[in-house]
């Protein structure tokens, strides 16, 4: 096998502790510069496979390449990676300016060319001024800052942050995940994400691999992750689904057609699965895609009828659930709040219809676990 | 006012602790008194205030000798005590190992076992080898009874930092001894220092290992325990034992402030 094209390449890693397998043959391929993102659900093996990019913990079988040359024998101190942690682990006993030059010992610098690097760092994390404090007087977002610059002053090949964003409150969080972005693309180096929030993943990747319980799911863009989900686990980890069973009735070129029983008969992109006819399957449709209306749409097709059952104002959208005669769930419906007088009489109005766009259908292969839609 | 008995002030609970605290240390502030008494009785009335007994301990040969002998002994005790409690307090925070609790347990028996057993099956050891006793086993036996409290300082200190700070040093680029020099140390110092204080006063004030296990050369509880057959000589041990007393005091306040400092509130004091 060769994978000259991907600078981090993750080759069947499994990764044992005792009886549990955190990590279950895993292969990911990471290309050069590459913003990307290990989500997944706390327990799923994202940190664990983090840091086995780092070194801390040992493959129990498969093999870690980066930039070409196998990772098993190196050590940490030894691997051209550099971690962000969790809880930042800056040097409680040493100030700013020593902590960001802690990792330079071995470049022998002259004094002044380091104190001048130092100094570079602290400019771009905005913090110049504060190099003589210490861990303790700064706030989350700055130790977090901080610890970003420690590990960038090495210029690593490859930057791994272990949820740093995590400890942060929302609106620092939504600053730093663009600060963050920004400066991925001006220093070009591999960043490797590691979070559970999906929205923070959505925003920041160029890739995201979605993983649950020790086993890769699907790696993808942010865009085709949402829109084209391929199993029912990524499309209900991912935002918001709403899935419906049904069974395929005819397949042609571009559609699959099937048969959603109360919705009646849908058609939906059947993407690259093969589906044979007869064959149950499960359709799935975003709840902002969904249109929510007081009067029989014009086309008959797409539609359903239904009662609203509870609706939640959230400012500039508001969600809706609708009971459909024949499902045991209600269907999820969000719609942007452009008018105030639309909410009030949607409000008001028991019968409502439900209609979509073909192109809101995804069409996806019945798993046996269907209930944790 | 209704108090409850949770804030009610208690008189009997005041006057027990009053006795109580007289009882520890009446009996300790006599050997100041009776140093500064002009008379070879320890016993009332007293006589005139004189300084001569501190005069004549500077004078007094071999009790010199016999405080160098402890010195020597209570500094390199402190040492090694401290030095093996450090790696065993790093392996016990840090390392998921096989049958750690029993380890611990082992390492932390001296601490209940009692002196007098240590000091004599040491003896028969050491005898049945062949070893000379001598200020080496002395300090020998002392290292092995300090190792489980320099732990305890030490414990505290190593749980007090996260597992990560010394990831962030090895991710860094530092190996395994850059990291406990960088970082490790530092991070732990006060608690050696407070390890080293507190191995040295223990050692400096044992007994019972010093009494089976010293040879020709006493360290100063034994040369004490010795001059208490001469009466005349007792003035002179009240002197000697007043100073050290006031320097152990000022050795285990220093060794908890020590300990102490930087430490969240909770974990003050809890060794």
């Amino acid at each position: 096998m060769s994978f000259e094209s991907s600078f981090i390449s993750i080759q069947n890693v499994c990764k044992k502790f005792g009886p549990v397998t955190a990590v279950d043959n895993v292969s990911l391929e990471i290309d050069s510069g590459e913003f990307f993102s290990l989500l997944g659900p706390s327990g799923c093996g994202k940190t664990t496979l983090l840091r086995m990019l780092a070194g801390f913990e040992t493959p129990t079988s498969g093999e870690i390449i980066i930039d070409g040359q196998p990772m098993s024998a190196v050590p940490p101190h030894q691997r051209p990676v550099n971690m962000v942690f969790q809880n930042y682990a800056i040097f409680p006993h040493l100030n700013i300016r020593d902590n960001i030059a802690y990792g330079m010992r071995k470049a022998k610098l002259p004094r002044y060319e380091l104190d001048d690097k130092v100094d570079e760092m602290l400019e771009m994390i905005k913090l110049s001024g504060y190099g003589k404090r210490r861990a303790h007087e700064l706030s989350g977002g700055e130790r977090q800052r901080v610890a970003l610059a420690r590990a960038l002053i090495k210029r690593p090949k490859v930057l791994l942050l272990d949820e740093p964003l995590g400890a942060l409150d929302k609106q620092l969080r939504e600053q730093m995940q663009i600060e963050l972005r920004a400066l991925q693309r001006s220093v070009g180096i591999t960043f490797v994400f590691v979070t559970h929030d999906q929205e923070e993943a959505l925003t920041m990747s160029d890739r995201i691999a979605v993983m649950s319980k020790g086993k890769k799911l699907q790696v993808d863009s942010p865009t085709t992750l949402y829109e084209k989900p391929d199993d029912q686990q990524v499309a209900a980890f991912i935002g918001t689904m709403n899935f419906f069973e049904a069974s395929v009735v005819s397949i042609d070129d571009d559609y699959v057609t099937v048969d959603a029983g109360p919705l009646g008969i849908v058609k939906g992109k059947g993407q690259s699965k093969s589906f044979s006819v007869g064959e149950p399957a499960v359709i799935a449709i975003r709840p902002e895609k969904i249109s929510l209306n007081g009067i029989v749409p014009k086309s008959v097709g797409n539609s359903v009828q239904g009662k609203l059952n509870s609706s939640a104002y959230l400012g500039e959208r508001s969600h809706f659930y609708v009971i459909v005669k024949g499902l045991d769930q209600p269907i999820a419906v969000s719609s942007q709040n452009t008018s105030a007088a639309n909410i009030e009489t949607c409000d008001q109005k028991e019968q409502v219809w439900l209609s979509w766009p073909d192109s809101a259908v995804v069409l996806l292969k019945q798993e046996l676990n269907h209930s944790q839609a | 006012m209704n108090f409850s008995y949770i804030n009610r002030p208690n008189r009997p609970l005041h006057v027990y602790a009053i006795v109580y605290l007289a009882f520890l240390y009446v009996p300790v502030l006599f050997l100041p008194l009776f140093s500064f008494n002009n008379s070879i009785f320890i016993a009332f009335p007293l006589k005139e205030f004189t300084t001569k007994w501190y005069v004549a301990m500077f004078n007094n040969e071999p009790m010199i000798a016999a405080l160098a002998n402890s010195i020597k002994v209570g500094v390199v005790t402190s040492i090694v005590a401290t030095l093996l409690g450090v790696f065993a307090a790093k392996a016990v925070t840090r390392y998921r190992m096989p049958g750690k609790v029993p380890v611990i347990g082992f390492i932390m028996l001296p601490l209940v076992i009692p002196g007098i057993i240590f000091g004599v099956s040491l003896l028969i050891l050491l005898s049945q080898m062949g070893v000379r006793l001598s200020l080496y086993t002395v300090t020998m036996g002392h290292i092995i009874v300090c190792v489980p409290f320099s732990m305890a300082a030490l414990i505290p200190r190593f749980e007090g930092f996260d597992a990560s700070i010394e990831e962030a040093s090895a991710d860094l680029g530092e190996n395994m001894w850059w990291t406990f020099w960088r970082v490790t140390l530092p991070m732990v110092f006060p608690g050696i220092i407070a390890s080293f204080l507190l191995c040295f006063t223990i050692s400096f004030d044992e007994f019972i290992i010093a009494f089976f296990l010293s040879g020709t050369d006493p360290t100063l509880p034994i040369y004490m325990w010795g001059q208490l057959r001469f009466p005349d000589k007792l003035p002179g041990v009240l002197s000697l034992g007043s100073i050290i007393l006031m320097i152990s005091f000022i050795v285990v306040f220093v060794a908890h402030w020590i300990r102490t400092r930087g430490m969240p509130l909770q974990r003050a004091g809890g060794v």
